[in-house]
């Protein structure tokens, strides 16, 4: 299923080639794409949790969800950006720790010379804040998917926002 | 269904049938599906009847969206005016008293000696365009001339077998109490004619009619005159004595007499007649009212109707009204079961729907005083403030909707409520159910019953409402037009919202 890695490649330029090739799947050893492919795994993870507070926001009757005060666009907009930022650091969190624990092959975090010495770092820290950043744009974009379906029954928030 | 035609005489007359609309507004239980409401008075200046025909008028507007076909009752009731006449304007427009019967111009010597002696002068030049000035025996005189009426005929075209017949007066005052046994005593002759002579079709069954009426004693009283009125309230009891004790005669002449009276009275500005005359609305007038939702309630027919096997009245059927404790402040928890099984639901739903829709009492300074006055206050207005957001309004009642002509006389009716219940807290036996200056959804009404559902959910205040508003939109007919929705779906919102039960 590539269908998600497709999507998250739309911002490939924000972290980076390196860091997509490893999000795929690419296995420094084999030469292939035979590892666990991220993107899936986040993605999935992304998806459920927009859906759970996108279905939150529209149905929920507790505290201020489906709430006759809480549906204004910008009540919509605060919970887009709530799952967006919880979705950010799982991106960015999970990235991190591969990244801090070794786990990103030695052909896709560096450019060596015969000797072996490295020339030059492929993947920085700073390419996984800018993957938590992708991962806040693809949930805002799930969050929009979501609402767009789920809202219509919804008793209290059903034209939030106006879409 | 069948109709009544209540006849409103005098001040009090249309005072009570003033609280009778907005008891119809509020959606009371009324046995009969068309009130047809006519006002007799010489005093067509006066301003009770001028604020009651305004009233009728817009809720004669408003009942035109009140058939859904659902389970709306506000406005449910028609009010139908005969020709499209409030008032039945008496023919003679006579001034003077002394001129109505001719005293200088048709009399010899001797009967105008007799008048003399029978009328003061300051009766015999009276000015009858502002009443009869608590002068029943003046009023007995003039008002002989129901039948010899356009409106008299068009009650008599309109009347179908198995309609009734109910007189509000009072019986303290003039047109009142003269009025009322004239006009019974008219609905039961036989071949009355018409204005031009001509026989009134119906009128069998008129004579025939279920006919009931409340009679007002004292319950209130007037100050010390500015004028040269003739009114004076240290008559009252003794005139209401002295017509309780002609009304004996009435017996058996009428399916069921109401009385109501109150001992601890407000005392109004003195004013004989004429614009000037605007009393506060008052609790025995709401009371009186319900005498005639009680007299056409089918579950105490057998109550209040004997008649044998011809027809004929057996015996009539004495009520009076009482509240349960003699409190000069009182509220709903001081009515009776029957009256608060009739008055509470419908009352509440109607303040709710009304406070909901931006009406409330503030106080204002007005000469350097402090008064509750009713205003529509910005903040308050739920529905402006949230109609742009809500599911139940969504392309339907935005926009325009608020100035559609429906609506507007709908909201003329809430602010009238609003000022009819001031009024009642105005009055030294004040009638309190309500406490009109809270903003809230939930603790507006006061005494022990616990009414109103305090916490759906998590929803609280006007938040309930709204969520209430939401759910119920679902289950409106989708055909019905959007102001005919509107009101159906308030109903539905508040009746879930507010559920007295006993």
């Amino acid at each position: 299923m590539e269908l998600l890695g497709n999507i998250y490649c739309w911002f490939e330029s924000l972290f980076g080639q390196n860091l997509a090739e490893y999000l795929w799947g690419y296995n420094c050893d084999t030469g292939e794409y035979n590892s666990i492919n991220l993107f899936n795994s986040i993605g999935l993870i992304t998806i459920f949790i927009t859906f759970i507070l996108v279905l939150a926001y529209y149905y929920l009757p507790l505290l201020l969800f489906n709430h006759p005060r809480s549906n204004r666009w910008w009540n919509w907009l605060i919970i887009l950006l709530i799952a967006g930022a919880i979705n950010f650091f799982i991106g960015y969190g999970w990235t991190i720790n591969d990244f801090l624990d070794g786990n990103i092959g030695d052909c896709l975090m560096y450019t060596r010379d015969p000797d072996g010495n490295i020339i030059s770092q492929l993947i920085n820290k700073k390419d996984c804040w800018l993957f938590g950043l992708s991962n806040f744009i693809v949930s805002a974009m799930f969050f929009v998917l979501w609402s767009s379906i789920l809202k219509w029954g919804s008793r209290n928030c059903k034209h939030s926002p106006i879409l | 269904m069948s109709k009544i035609y209540v006849f409103g005489i005098g001040g009090t007359g249309a005072r009570v049938l003033k609280s009778l609309t907005m008891l119809l507004a509020a959606g009371v239980d009324c046995g009969v599906e068309t009130i047809v409401p006519i006002i007799i008075d010489r005093d067509m200046s006066n301003k009770d009847l001028s604020r009651t025909k305004l009233l009728i008028e817009d809720y004669i507007e408003v009942n035109k969206i009140a058939e859904t076909k659902g389970k709306n009752r506000f406005f449910k009731t028609k009010i139908k005016l005969l020709n499209g006449q409030l008032f039945l304007q008496l023919k003679d427009n006579t001034q003077k008293f002394k001129d109505f019967i001719g005293r200088n111009t048709s009399m010899s010597l001797e009967n105008q000696s007799l008048m003399d002696m029978l009328f003061s002068k300051q009766t015999l030049d009276l000015d009858m365009t502002e009443g009869f000035q608590g002068n029943p025996n003046i009023g007995s005189v003039v008002l002989n001339q129901f039948d010899d009426n356009d409106i008299f005929a068009a009650f008599a075209d309109d009347f179908k077998n198995g309609d009734k017949i109910f007189i509000i007066s009072s019986i303290f005052g003039g047109t009142g109490a003269s009025g009322f046994p004239l006009l019974r005593k008219t609905f039961q002759t036989s071949n009355v004619k018409g204005a031009y002579g001509q026989d009134l079709s119906n009128w069998g069954l008129i004579n025939n009619a279920q006919i009931g009426a409340i009679s007002v004693l004292p319950y209130f009283i007037v100050g010390s005159p500015t004028d040269d009125s003739l009114v004076n309230s240290d008559t009252f009891i003794d005139k209401s004595r002295a017509a309780l004790s002609y009304y004996k005669t009435e017996d058996n002449k009428l399916d069921t007499l109401f009385y109501i009276a109150d001992r601890h009275t407000t005392t109004y500005p003195h004013h004989k007649g004429g614009k000037s005359q605007m009393n506060n609305a008052h609790f025995v007038e709401l009371a009186a009212a319900t005498a005639v939702l009680d007299f056409v309630s089918p579950n105490v027919t057998s109550k209040n109707i004997h008649r044998d096997k011809d027809n004929k009245i057996e015996r009539t059927t004495y009520k009076e009204f009482g509240i349960n404790a003699d409190l000069v402040e009182f509220n709903f928890s001081n009515l009776t079961d029957v009256t608060k099984n009739l008055i509470v639901n419908p009352l509440s739903r109607f303040l709710l729907f009304a406070k909901y829709m931006g009406y409330t009492v503030v106080k204002k300074d007005i000469n350097g005083k402090e008064e509750l006055v009713v205003e529509k206050v910005e903040k308050n207005d739920v529905f402006e403030n949230e109609h742009r957001y809500q599911p139940y309004a969504y392309k339907r009642f935005t926009g325009e909707f608020r100035k559609i002509n429906s609506i507007q006389k709908l909201e003329s009716v809430q602010i009238k409520f609003f000022e009819w219940l001031l009024e009642m807290e105005k009055q030294n036996r004040k009638f309190t159910p309500f406490n009109l200056l809270s903003s809230s959804a939930s603790d507006f009404i006061k005494g022990s019953l616990n009414i109103v559902k305090s916490r759906v959910l998590n929803f609280k205040n006007w938040a309930k409402v709204d969520n209430e508003l939401n759910v119920q939109i679902k289950k409106i007919d989708k055909s019905l037009e959007n102001d005919s929705r509107f009101m159906e779906l308030f109903y539905r919102a508040t009746e879930e919202l507010i559920n007295y039960k006993n």
